[in-house]
């Protein structure tokens, strides 16, 4: 907690420090915050937008990115004395893409799967990929 | 003009190919090829071939200079001699020539921004058409207005200022505003609300103060983001529309550094102007946001003067950034931060500094020092962030982590003492934690990007996260919250007390009564001459799209399949809640009576006596003797008594007291439930108010309930019972020290004393293990046995009787 904003947070207090991102789309991305605005809009500064599958993950290089504040669902501080050995596997982008794919591919068949067994039933089935407040 | 068209597209005049396809609409019907569209018809009359629009330009700009100039001649007073000195400028060449060296001064400030640091501001603007650049571009054309130069410059007095046009188009609209009262936060100890105080501070305050002082201003968000980008302000009647429907906000004002005064240095940044003397409480003016309701009444000692609350002009913003980036060290002066607020002096206010008020100023101390710390992370070269301390910690090696740290100790020095006696052990941990995050390890001591932002931009967010949570009424707002930060000021207070044995009265959060705007219904403006119905609505005055309304509910009829009992039960589960709610009302009412003058305190006090009243009589219904006992049944209830019980005058208290001891044997039951645990403190509380009489009384009322079994044994048995024993022989023992023999009735006492043999028999009869442990023991007890039974009988309970009097391992 900050001494002039006693009882809440703010995110001045972050700015130029590692950061890890989540977004509502479901992505992550680590980078500097070099500046917010009363939105939580943020700028990121040597961004990698980090692909986790399973145990392993790979980054790929953005550069910088200007988040719009309402689509980040959390953000943490980067531990940068251990952020070098984590437990995951560090594998090259194109197979963690490749990984991403094939996961993604499962998925959906799984959740045809279920959405046929709903139907059978008489249960109408609805889509839970899209994380949205108003539906 | 004429020019022929280039284009391939015929009705642009080209002699483009017409493809078989083309549409009908590209052949007029008319013979094109005669067709012109670039013509005089087309491009209005080209006789007047020496109309020059540059000229035309230059005499409005002149014209607009000089209605601008008319306007201020009129602020002559208030001027802070920013214009006159403009004026004197024979040439807009010269001023821009001024302004431009003066930028050069204030560079400093940006030399932090690596992105700029090879920009050389130093070269003059090329200037090919002098004249007409000034036009364009000097201070009074139309676009100095948006000029966000001016509000850098140093020579305006603050950044957060408006250029000298718009203050004065604000003057016009700050009249319309002279109406609405600023809401004020009294402390306790000062119950008079008393008038403004004027400063006794350096007059150079008093001159600033004046020069700022105009009619206070609600500022919103938008408005504060409008002076950040520089533009001018909205039209007066929509600023006005906004206020309207706008609650009482407080004002927030990062506490306005006083302006450069005379006896201050050279540097037009050294804004402080002396070493703090404890940090006079700057009321309102804390962009404490939550707190500053909170804290300034805790702190402070008298309210903010309405009147005098300076506009919003927050002006310690550059003298941060300037001080902390200083390559040279220029400001060597530990940063203490603003606090001057030169409406915050009194003498009053001397005497009641409180912690909190130092710990209000440090805090803004340390989030501004502890700012720059952060945006420094192993960013800009050592020499920057010591020049700011340079005196007090002398040079360092590249190493970043005690030199983080360093800094930060030492501007928390002078405040830490205060400090941490506030927030304690967590905020301390808070310091430790900082170093270890702040700096990469791997050697990497350098972020060429950091400090992107700005502390101005930075303070900028950090003001309006704080009037989004500036409340007029935290209570309703954040109960909760409120609750905590009051406990623990009080609990600081208790352990202070017991430290420096001075007692202090425990504070209280003052709401003061706000005259309250009128919420009208909404009735959507309406214009002349405009076509159709326009929407004025804002954020402050949503428009009402849907109107609906709750009809009562028609589930009444399925009530005859509820059963009686359940009826019943339920019946008495919404008494006990009306119950509650009067004690909510109750507490209400007492938080409203702390901000009043004891005249217009006694309407409050009466009706709060009333509930009181009520409540009373919900629990001693004499039609139904069942009532009590249904009501302790149910956990709520009991804990409503309890709550009550303290509420209550000697002879209520009494009548309360009879009916539960009457019911004493039902309750010992319930011992193990909760809520029984509160009664029992209650009760305690109850019973050492009693005198003599009402003890004696009570005593014959528990011998009656257990007048069978002739003996308290059973008492004993229960938590409850024990407790209430006990204090009653604890009250005696006070009594009995209190007074006279002479003073006492002899029949009480022979009565009393019945009751203590009665005590000790009970106890000596009762085995040692079922007894239970009252919930707070009283050594007093044994003292008090022994005015009235012999020894030989006392020792014979003495083991069951350290029960009572030592804490048992």
């Amino acid at each position: 907690m900050s001494n002039y904003l006693p009882g809440t947070a703010s995110l001045v207090e972050e700015i130029d420090k590692k950061l890890l991102v989540v977004l509502r789309d479901g992505r992550t991305l680590i980078g500097f915050l070099r500046s917010i605005d009363q939105f939580a809009n943020l700028v990121l500064h040597r961004t990698i937008e980090r692909i986790h599958v399973g145990k392993k993950y790979g980054d790929i290089d953005r550069g910088i990115f200007i988040v719009r504040g309402e689509n980040v669902v959390l953000l943490g501080e980067v531990d940068l004395q251990n952020e070098n050995n984590p437990s995951l596997e560090k594998v090259p982008i194109d197979d963690i893409l490749e990984m991403q794919r094939a996961e993604q591919l499962q998925k959906q068949q799984e959740e045809d799967l279920k959405k046929k067994a709903l139907k059978e039933r008489g249960l109408h089935p609805t889509d839970h990929s899209v994380l949205d407040d108003y539906s | 003009m004429q020019v022929v068209g280039k284009s391939s597209f015929p009705l642009l005049g080209g002699k483009g190919e017409l493809t078989p396809t083309s549409s009908e609409l590209m052949s007029a019907p008319e013979e094109e090829e005669d067709f012109d569209i670039l013509n005089d018809e087309t491009f209005g009359d080209g006789v007047d071939e020496h109309f020059d629009w540059e000229e035309e330009h230059e005499r409005m700009a002149e014209e607009l200079d000089s209605f601008s100039d008319s306007r201020q001649n009129g602020n002559k007073t208030k001027d802070s001699g920013f214009d006159t000195a403009e004026k004197s400028y024979r040439s807009q060449e010269e001023y821009l020539e001024q302004s431009i060296s003066q930028l050069v001064v204030d560079d400093e400030e940006d030399l932090e921004d690596p992105a700029i640091l090879n920009a050389s501001r130093n070269r003059p603007i090329p200037q090919s058409h002098k004249a007409r650049l000034e036009d364009l571009f000097g201070p009074s054309s139309p676009p100095a207005f948006l000029d966000t130069e001016h509000l850098v410059s140093p020579s305006s007095k603050d950044i957060w200022r408006y250029s000298r046009a718009e203050e004065a188009l604000n003057k016009q609209r700050n009249n319309k505003q002279s109406n609405y009262k600023i809401p004020t936060i009294i402390e306790r100890r000062n119950i008079i609300p008393q008038s403004p105080m004027i400063p006794p501070q350096a007059h150079t305050l008093e001159e600033i103060e004046k020069r700022m002082m105009s009619k206070p201003r609600v500022v919103t968000a938008e408005e504060l983001e409008r002076q950040m980008r520089g533009e001018t302000t909205p039209s007066a009647k929509a600023s006005g529309m906004m206020m309207q429907g706008q609650r009482y906000t407080t004002p927030v004002q990062i506490p306005p550094q006083p302006m450069v005064s005379p006896l201050s240095h050279a540097s037009p940044y050294h804004r402080h102007i002396q070493p703090p003397h404890g940090f006079s409480p700057i009321t309102q003016m804390y962009p404490d946001g939550r707190n500053s309701p909170l804290h300034q009444i805790l702190a402070s000692g008298r309210i903010t003067p309405t009147g005098n609350m300076s506009p919003i002009p927050h002006r310690q913003s550059p003298v941060f950034g300037m001080t902390s980036n200083s390559p040279l060290g220029r400001s060597i002066t530990p940063p203490h931060p603003l606090r001057m607020s030169p409406l915050s002096h009194s003498p009053l206010q001397n005497h009641i500094m409180t912690n909190i008020n130092q710990h209000q100023s440090a805090m803004l101390a340390n989030a501004m020092t502890q700012n720059r710390n952060f945006s420094n992370t192993g960013n800009v070269p050592q020499a920057r962030g010591q020049g700011q301390y340079g005196s007090q910690n002398g040079p360092r090696g590249n190493h970043p982590y005690p030199d983080r740290y360093g800094n930060q100790s030492s501007p928390v020095r002078p405040y830490n003492k205060n400090h941490q006696r506030f927030q304690g052990p967590s905020y301390n941990r808070d310091y430790y934690y900082r170093p270890a995050h702040e700096q990469p390890r791997d050697g990497r001591s350098t972020d060429d990007f950091a400090g992107l932002m700005t502390q101005k931009e930075k303070d900028w967010i950090i003001k309006i996260q704080l009037m989004q949570l500036q409340t007029e009424n935290p209570y309703i707002d954040d109960y909760y919250y409120t609750n905590f930060t009051i406990n623990k000021k009080n609990k600081e207070l208790r352990r202070q007390q017991e430290v420096n044995g001075v007692t202090t009265e425990e504070q209280q959060l003052l709401i003061p009564h706000l005259v309250k705007i009128e919420q009208k219904t909404y009735s959507p403006a309406q214009f002349e001459g405009s076509l159709g119905r326009l929407t004025t609505a804002s954020v402050h005055n949503p428009r009402q799209i849907i109107n609906i309304t709750r009809r009562a509910s028609i589930g009444g009829e399925e009530g005859q399949n509820v059963s009686k009992e359940l009826r019943k039960i339920r019946q008495l589960l919404m008494d006990i809640e009306k119950g509650y709610n009067i004690l909510l009302d109750i507490d209400d009412l007492e938080k409203q009576v702390l901000a009043l003058t004891p005249e217009s305190r006694k309407p409050l006090n009466e009706a709060r006596k009333e509930k009181i009243v009520n409540l009373l009589e919900y629990f001693t219904h004499s039609d139904n003797p069942d009532n009590f006992l249904q009501i302790i049944s149910v956990r709520k209830g009991r804990k409503l008594l309890s709550r009550v019980l303290p509420l209550l005058d000697t002879s209520q208290t009494e009548v309360l007291m009879s009916i539960i001891l009457s019911h004493l044997p039902n309750l010992a039951k319930k011992d193990s439930e909760e809520g029984t645990g509160q009664l029992c403190e209650s009760v305690t509380r109850a019973i050492a108010t009693c005198n003599l009489n009402m003890l004696v009384k009570f005593a014959g009322q528990i011998q009656k309930e257990y007048h069978e079994e002739q003996s308290l044994k059973l008492v004993f048995q229960n938590k409850l019972g024990s407790t209430l024993l006990c204090c009653m022989l604890k009250q005696g023992e006070v009594i009995y020290q209190n007074t006279s023999p002479v003073d006492m009735d002899n029949q009480l006492q022979t009565s009393w004393c019945n009751f203590v043999e009665k005590f000790v028999e009970s106890l000596a009869s009762v085995s040692f293990e079922s007894i239970a442990t009252p919930i707070c023991l009283q050594p007093n007890i044994a003292k008090h046995l022994d005015r009235f039974i012999n020894k030989k009988l006392v020792a014979g309970v003495e083991e069951k009787l350290n029960l009572f009097t030592t804490a048992q391992s």
